[in-house]
């Protein structure tokens, strides 16, 4: 479980988090939504400590500290127990789709080549991809750069998976096959944390909603309290504008 | 007329000085290296700008873009047995000069100098790397140093082989400077020989020769590394020559 209490980050001087409390549950899909701009990335890249928190509490698991006295280990446990999806994929554009997945099997976790490269077929497998195992990232469409990203973020079997608006970059006709997959691991009981502007999938896949307004929650709720009956003008505004429509939800069928 | 060019000579030449190659080849080679490291070092401080540090590289650069090899041959070859006099004198010990290998005053000095001018490609090389990968990287947990060796040097390696052949290239013809600290490479060599007879047009086509023959033997070696080194990126110059078709 992550237990995230009054987590402040600014760039100079300017405030993007200014105080955001968050708890995500083991095996729980929560969903981060708000306008561009809100501070929903930085979020997520302080859980994963590609940016370093100003101040705030973090739980998780094992670990519990305050972010401004976070030591190397409490650092480290963040970054090797929590992995992130791109926007833009983030592929090594050096390696194939299957040297991809090993890398942070062999180089981080040690593993021999050998039994990395089995669990690397395994999630290629798991999206789909196992006849591109030798390609390169050029070679690969959009749609099927984001599944070795993901395939790539599975394998290390972080305890949180981090998603930054993973379809934002793919033409319309790749969205699905991503969405897909994310489901299929969303199902498998993940713990996930994903930010997205596809509300309908948002309302189908996740077990929680946070609305992040200007660097805190503005409210937060099952996606039918925050999506569907909220009493809130801002997040009601927000909703109507990114064509949240109840009737695609179950296009999904969970 | 027959005494005044002998061009068999030209070629004649050229066995008696390929005893002198090896040592070309090793100040080249070995130089290079060094130049590529300490060259890594300063394109790293450039980039991440610690304090002291960055001044002393800023100012290192300046000196040695604006002061010929030359020179600096000659300052390293009598500057650094003037600096282990002074150290002597500070501390009591006995180092003494006579005892450093003439060759590595020329490996210092011709290492020193390229360094200079390499760490400005290497570092443009390393911002071109797309920070994406680099944040991935951190990611999946690797640390700084696995980056740089796993993703950034790989990456940046492909953008700068153009300006590592031409280092290298550059790194040849140099070490005929090399006289300057009592190294005897080829160019040296050949003057020795040379003073025999007097022949010195010939040796110097002779030295040429084998020159032009070193730099284009790199030349086709890079263009080969070139071409190996576009892979993943081959899909995406074969779109580029189809939409090319197409306009
Ligand atoms: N590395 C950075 N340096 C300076 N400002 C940044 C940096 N990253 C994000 N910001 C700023 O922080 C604010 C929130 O950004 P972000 O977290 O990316 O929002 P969102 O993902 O919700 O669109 C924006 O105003 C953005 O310009
Ligand atoms: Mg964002």
């Amino acid at each position: 479980m992550i237990e995230i209490r009054d987590l402040h980050k600014s760039f100079k001087k300017l405030k993007v988090l200014n105080g955001v409390d968050l708890t995500v549950e083991d095996g729980q899909v929560v969903g981060i939504i708000g306008a561009s701009g809100s501070g929903k990335s930085t979020l997520l890249r302080c859980i994963d400590y590609l940016e370093k928190p100003n101040s705030g509490h973090i739980r998780f698991d094992d670990v519990d500290f305050d972010v401004s006295k976070a030591t190397k280990n409490d650092v480290n446990y963040m970054k090797s127990h929590t992995t992130m999806v791109f926007q833009q994929f983030n592929l090594f554009k050096q390696k194939t789709a299957l040297e991809n997945i090993m890398e942070g099997l062999v180089i981080v976790q040690k593993k021999s080549r050998h039994e990395a490269k089995e669990i690397a077929e395994k999630y290629l497998d798991l999206v789909g991809l196992s006849d591109r195992a030798d390609h390169y990232p050029s070679q690969l469409s959009g749609g099927q750069q984001q599944r070795v990203a993901i395939a790539r973020a599975l394998a290390l079997d972080p305890k949180v998976i981090l998603f930054d608006e993973p379809t934002s970059a793919l033409d319309p006709e790749m969205i699905q096959e991503v969405l897909k997959v994310i489901q299929k691991v969303a199902k498998s009981g993940k713990t996930m944390v994903i930010v997205s502007h596809e509300m309908n999938f948002i309302y189908e896949i996740c077990d929680k909603v946070v609305f992040l307004e200007d660097g805190k929650v503005l409210q937060e709720g099952t996606p039918a309290e925050v999506l569907v009956h909220t009493d809130n003008e801002r997040i009601k505004q927000f909703v109507s504008k990114v064509n949240f429509i109840e009737t695609y939800v179950n296009q999904y069928n969970i | 007329m027959a005494n005044v060019f002998d061009w068999k000579l030209i070629f004649t030449n050229i066995p008696e000085l390929m005893k002198y190659l090896p040592i070309t080849l090793e100040v080249t080679f070995i130089s290079y290296i060094m130049s590529l490291i300490v060259g890594l070092l300063v394109a790293l401080i450039k980039i991440h700008k610690p304090k002291v540090l960055y001044q002393l590289t800023t100012f290192y650069v300046s000196f040695t873009r604006g002061t010929p090899v030359l020179v600096q041959l000659y300052l390293t070859y009598f500057g650094i047995p003037l600096v282990l006099q002074y150290i002597n004198y500070k501390r009591g010990t006995n180092y003494n000069a006579s005892f450093i290998p003439s060759i590595i005053f020329a490996l210092v000095a011709l290492s020193l100098n390229s360094a200079a001018y390499n760490s400005e490609f290497i570092r443009a090389a390393i911002e071109s790397v797309d920070r994406g990968q680099i944040e991935a990287a951190g990611s999946i947990g690797m640390t700084p140093w696995q980056t740089l060796r796993r993703i950034i040097i790989p990456e940046a390696l492909v953008v700068a082989l153009p300006s590592l052949g031409n280092a290298l290239i550059n790194m040849a013809k140099s070490t005929s400077l090399v006289y300057t600290c009592a190294v005897v490479d080829i160019t040296a060599g050949g003057k020795l020989i040379a003073g025999r007879n007097y022949r010195y047009f010939e040796m110097y086509l002779s030295l040429s020769i084998i020159y032009w023959v070193i730099t284009l033997v790199i030349s086709i070696v890079f263009g080969i590394l070139e071409k190996k080194s576009k892979v993943g990126e081959k899909e995406i110059v074969k779109i580029n020559d189809r939409n090319k078709r197409f306009a």
